[in-house]
């Protein structure tokens, strides 16, 4: 299906609609990135406004934007542009507040945008590796909700994992 | 968070424009709408708690590591179910599962280690692969650094692995025996098998040890593994068509171990020479519960088959039975000392047997085959490998990969190497570590030039050694 996406003739044109009702034209090469998108091109066919009432504006123009950013780069199929992806996928996650990055990656996850699931929760494992506990708790605003000693239980079965 | 919450909607509130028009034939990109019911639930704060189980479980399965894993479970309930032994396993499966198009299958292969060593030397040798690039190097420390958790002063032997297990005894004991998981540090003492009078008669170095842990494939229950050690002694083939052998078994449910003395039939009589040549066994594996090695007299006859979790209640005797070679496999010289050059191991475990043999000065055919049906009845080798190496003047099987089937570890002209068999591929690893073990001295007992070798899997999550019950 999206094979034909390389045949630069045709671009054919997509509307999503966000829950906000904010619209973005696509070219479909570029929305059916999005696992979910492709699906309902494949599916539905002819339609080409489709409605995605759980993304709001301001992060299905990011996702958007992500998308472009690597159908572009896919397009010549430059060994290079793995780089140049790796490179834009860096900085695309560089400075996202966590706010943001939630947003993003549920509205990711919800157009089964596999790659980029994959690159948003690697961003979030990556505040997580090297930390200690408190630590965590303090990045991801976490208040402990276990009962008294069973932290402490917890720690004392698994001692290895905290030397 | 909550007050975050109200803010949030404070200073969006300002900027929105309030436009009702929808008419889509205007549309432009990147046009900004708002629709004022949406608002306060679009721009709601998310925090990681905002998060779906499934999508927090990828976030975990992206840490590097298990005691980083171990450390999250202790933030808050919520991350101690996802993560919490039994738990993040089967999700951990189911996820692999769903995802399966998205999983490359071999990256999700566990990653594992090779250890070897000689029997007399304080030295030991493990192969690691570096988890970023799948290169091997090979790291040489003493035994007693290795595994500097166990209870004993004196040095220590590796009997027998199993998993993320080992078997190890204490050098110059004949009854100390513990269960270690090197990766955690966990260690059990044994109880001492010596007990009573039954050991008069075997008061001698044992035959070879055997450790088997039920399969982890059903993950149920984590917390109670259960697992066999198998110590063996007085192997003998009889020209009247039976093979027996003494086996001490540990039984990890009743903390116990008991005696066996199986009998099995095989049907190799006329083939034996003489029935007071020594009888050799090598290489004990593990394969679906069931021990195997290679025995013989002098040379080797067949593979035994013996399974530790299985007893004829009736006769109360451990159930096994004879496997013979298969065609093909040359008979010619193979000498019980012939170490490296007929081996057994486990492949996505399944039982292989692989053979090099010498075709001429420069050249070496090797040949590897799988064992396929493990019913009583029926079971039959097939040939998976036939090629020859040539240009090699001296070459030894060090282990099987236990992933991947195309490859194996051979030791060639003092060079381990991973050698892809298809595609004739040797890939350099290190030198072989000979200089250490004064490779002229031990001459005549050529077994000393190979090494024992074990090899430790690495769990999604380690084996927890269950406690002795009490008594």
């Amino acid at each position: 299906m999206s094979s034909s996406s390389t045949t630069t003739t045709t671009t054919r044109l997509l509307m999503l609609k966000a829950s906000d009702g904010v619209t973005f034209e696509v070219e479909e090469a570029v929305a059916t990135k999005l696992g979910a998108i492709n699906n309902m091109v494949e599916e539905e066919g002819s339609e080409d406004l489709i409605c995605l009432p759980n993304v709001n504006g301001k992060f299905l123009g990011m996702v958007l934007e992500w998308c472009k950013k690597h159908a572009n780069n896919n397009t010549n199929s430059d060994k290079g542009n793995d780089e140049v992806n790796k490179w834009w996928d860096k900085e695309f996650v560089m400075d996202l507040d966590q706010n943001t990055l939630y947003h993003l990656l549920m509205a990711a996850d919800y157009l089964s945008g596999t790659e980029l699931v994959d690159l948003l929760t690697e961003k979030v494992a990556s505040m997580i590796r090297g930390k200690k506990v408190e630590e965590i708790r303090e990045t991801f605003k976490i208040k402990s909700d276990f009962l008294p000693g069973q932290e402490e239980e917890i720690r004392k079965k698994n001692s290895w994992a905290f030397e | 968070m909550a007050t975050s919450d109200e803010s949030s909607t404070n200073i969006t509130g300002h900027h929105r424009q309030r436009h009702r028009s929808e008419r889509l034939a205007s549309i432009m990109r990147k046009k900004r709408k708002a629709n004022s019911i949406d608002d306060h639930e679009n721009h709601e704060e998310f925090s990681i708690s905002t998060l779906s189980d499934d999508l927090l479980l990828e976030i975990f399965l992206r840490l590097p590591n298990r005691p980083t894993l171990i450390q999250c479970s202790t933030v808050c309930k919520r991350w101690y179910s996802l993560i919490s032994p039994t738990q993040f396993i089967l999700n951990f499966n189911q996820f692999r599962h769903n995802r399966k198009h998205y999983y490359n299958p071999t990256s999700a292969s566990l990653p594992f280690e090779i250890i070897f060593r000689y029997d007399q030397h304080p030295k030991l040798h493990k192969l690691v692969s570096e988890k970023t690039n799948q290169k091997w190097k090979i790291m040489s420390t003493s035994a007693s650094n290795y595994l500097n958790c166990l209870p004993w002063r004196s040095e220590f032997i590796i009997r027998a692995s199993f998993g993320d297990l080992l078997l190890v005894s204490r050098r110059g004991s004949i009854k100390d025996y513990c269960v270690c998981n090197p990766f955690t540090n966990q260690w059990l003492a044994l109880p001492d098998y010596t007990d009573g009078s039954w050991l008069q008669h075997y008061y001698q170095d044992p035959t070879g040890y055997g450790f088997t842990g039920e399969s982890n494939q059903r993950n149920d229950d984590i917390t109670q593994y259960k697992y066999r050690v198998t110590i063996i002694f007085k192997c003998e083939f009889y020209l009247r068509g039976v093979y027996t052998f003494v086996a001490f078994v540990f039984c990890s449910e009743t903390g116990k171990w008991f005696k066996s003395y199986p009998n099995l039939p095989h049907t190799l009589s006329n083939k034996l020479e003489r029935q007071n040549d020594s009888t050799v066994i090598h290489d004990i594996v593990t394969s679906n519960g069931v021990l195997y090695w290679l025995g013989g007299i002098n040379k080797f006859r067949g593979i035994i088959a013996c399974d530790p979790f299985s007893m004829d209640s009736v006769v109360n005797r451990l159930r096994g039975h004879f496997v013979h070679f298969p065609l093909g496999f040359s008979h010619g010289w193979r000498r019980s000392s012939s170490k490296g050059k007929v081996c057994l191991g486990v492949v996505r475990g399944q039982l292989r047997l692989l053979q090099l043999h010498k075709i001429n000065q420069s050249c070496f055919g090797l040949k590897v085959w799988e064992l396929i049906d493990y019913g009583d009845v029926t079971r039959s080798w097939i040939l998976v490998h036939e090629v020859k190496l040539k240009g090699v003047d001296e070459i030894f099987e060090l282990a099987f990969h236990p992933n991947n089937g195309d490859a194996i570890f051979v030791v060639r002209d003092r060079i381990i190497y991973q050698y892809e068999i298809e595609n004739e591929k040797y890939e350099k690893i290190s030198e072989f570590p000979y200089d250490d073990y004064g490779e002229n001295v031990d001459q005549e007992r050529s077994v000393a030039r190979f090494p024992n070798v074990f090899i430790i899997m690495q769990p999604l999550w380690p084996t927890s050694i269950p406690e002795l019950p009490s008594i």
